[in-house]
């Protein structure tokens, strides 16, 4: 019986969190379209994600272009098709390197920064501070902040996008004389419009997630330092962990 | 005024409101004192909406608030100030940002008039040329002041007090009490005041509240509470470790 009832429990609490996070998130969709609009608060979110995902997100997405153009090259040589190289590492790229390493590093970074700002205020009463002074939190906090990510998230996937590509183009010409002509004929050739589409769709909802996620568990950080800490890996962890199913999920819907 | 009748309230499997009545008067100073962990933060949270009790009654002047809507209880939020135990201050903000916070958003004030009122309510609290200092260049006391002229930035008809004089040195506490006392002459509000200090208790309040077991067991003039012969509150005045209170 004891099993049973530890499913349950899980279950249970799974239930739950799902459900309040569902409501917290669609409190924050509510406050997007109600006055007074926070523009600054969500430029200042913009710059905050962007400039702390940006230089992170490029380098781990130029080098694993770079990467994988050397894993590709010596896979496909072997069958004689190493002019496949670049439209294989387009493909990958666009429709899943790039989203889900923007989306690894925005969860790491600012996944994490968000949970520990919004926790501290928390254990600091700061929270409860704008409550009483008739300001809704979710409203001055979490719907710049979610909004920021999606559209920033967004953004700079697109930019890794180009980056990944990049770098795998630089080492396949360089490293192995892959014809740089045939190569961004071949990535032209392969890519369609719906597949940048697609990839852009995918990061909005990464950021829609890790915000959410983020905000949601530094709202409900308790009991002081420790407590923000522990906030701080349970939202990078289940921001990674939502992204990767959220990916799978996305990839059979979008492709 | 303010009214509470029979307020209920349990936090996990404890029951740390039990039927809690009260009134306050508009304009006195009443203080609520009681053990460590006896319910009385939680009593004041009720009060400005940020618990909702699991029965009972609160009415502010005559307006019931448990189970209002936000938008209602952010009308009456309005009314009041707060100021926090450990003060609360945005730690993002400058002092001006965090003592103009209100007036921003809730007047339309010009930058410069806001400013000017900001200059205004920090004087009050005897504090100067600090506007653009982060909370975190105060001192504790410092901030406590800040965050007591953030609460009045509004002049609101209602103040609380959270603990206003823990963990201030005696001259700081006692310069906190002569601020709540010309406060509540000057702008002539309604405040209550949560503490386990009883020295600041006699000096700063009007009436005072015993909060023991879940409930007020006594409320009178802070002479006559000072000088009760009720064994419990006794021993709690005395700080005595025999007595009826189990510890």
């Amino acid at each position: 019986m004891f099993i049973f009832d530890w499913i349950g429990t899980k279950i249970i609490t799974f239930l739950n969190n799902f459900g309040m996070i569902t409501r917290f998130f669609l409190q924050a969709v509510f406050w997007m379209f109600r006055r007074p609009f926070r523009i600054k608060n969500l430029f200042e979110q913009m710059v905050k994600v962007g400039v702390e995902t940006l230089p992170v997100a490029l380098i781990t997405s130029s080098f694993t272009g770079m990467i994988f153009v050397v894993q590709l090259y010596y896979a496909l040589k072997g069958f004689g098709l190493e002019a496949a190289v670049s439209s294989g590492l387009a493909l990958a790229v666009i429709r899943e390197l790039a989203p889900v390493l923007a989306g690894l590093v925005m969860a790491g970074r600012v996944g994490a920064a968000m949970a520990a700002e919004l926790g501290s205020m928390k254990v600091t009463d700061q929270i409860d501070a704008l409550k009483t002074m008739a300001v809704d939190p979710i409203h001055y906090l979490v719907s710049p902040r979610i909004m920021a990510t999606v559209v920033m998230m967004t953004a700079i996937t697109t930019i890794t996008d180009f980056m990944g590509i990049f770098g795998g183009y630089v080492v396949g010409t360089v490293a192995f004389d892959l014809n740089p002509y045939q190569f961004y004929q071949d990535v032209i050739y392969i890519l369609e419009p719906w597949d940048i589409i697609a990839s852009m769709i995918k990061a909005a909802v990464f950021g829609l997630f890790i915000s959410t996620i983020s905000c949601y568990t530094g709202f409900n950080s308790k009991g002081g330092a420790e407590g923000v800490g522990e906030a701080t890996t349970n939202a990078v962890v289940t921001s990674m962990i939502v992204l990767l199913i959220a990916d799978y999920l996305l990839n059979l819907i979008l492709w | 005024m303010i009214e509470v009748t029979n307020l209920f309230k349990k936090l996990g499997n404890k029951e740390v409101l039990k039927g809690v009545n009260l009134r306050i008067e508009k304009g006195e100073t009443l203080t609520i004192m009681g053990q460590s962990g006896c319910g009385k933060s939680v009593l004041l949270k009720h009060l400005i909406g940020l618990f909702q009790p699991d029965k009972g009654s609160i009415r502010i002047e005559g307006m019931e608030i448990t189970g209002i809507d936000n938008i209602k209880l952010s009308e009456i939020r309005k009314k009041f100030g707060v100021l926090f135990q450990n003060s609360a201050l945005f730690d993002s903000m400058t002092v001006w940002e965090n003592v103009g916070f209100m007036l921003r958003e809730h007047k339309k004030m010009p930058p410069n008039k806001i400013k000017e009122v900001v200059k205004d309510k920090l004087a009050l609290v005897g504090m100067k040329d600090i506007e653009d200092k982060f909370p975190s260049e105060l001192s504790g006391g410092m901030q406590k002041r800040v965050a007591l002229a953030r609460a009045i930035s509004m002049e609101p008809e209602i103040v609380l007090y959270d603990e206003p004089t823990t963990g201030l040195d005696p001259i700081m506490a006692e310069i906190i009490n002569e601020l709540i006392i010309s406060l509540s002459k000057k702008l002539k509000i309604t405040s209550v005041v949560v503490t386990h200090d009883i020295r600041s208790a006699s000096e700063i309040s009007d009436r005072i509240a015993f909060l023991f077991g879940g409930a007020i067991t006594q409320i009178d003039s802070h002479d006559k509470i000072l000088n009760s012969t009720d064994p419990i509150l006794r021993q709690f005045l005395d700080g005595s470790t025999t007595g009826p209170i189990q510890l």
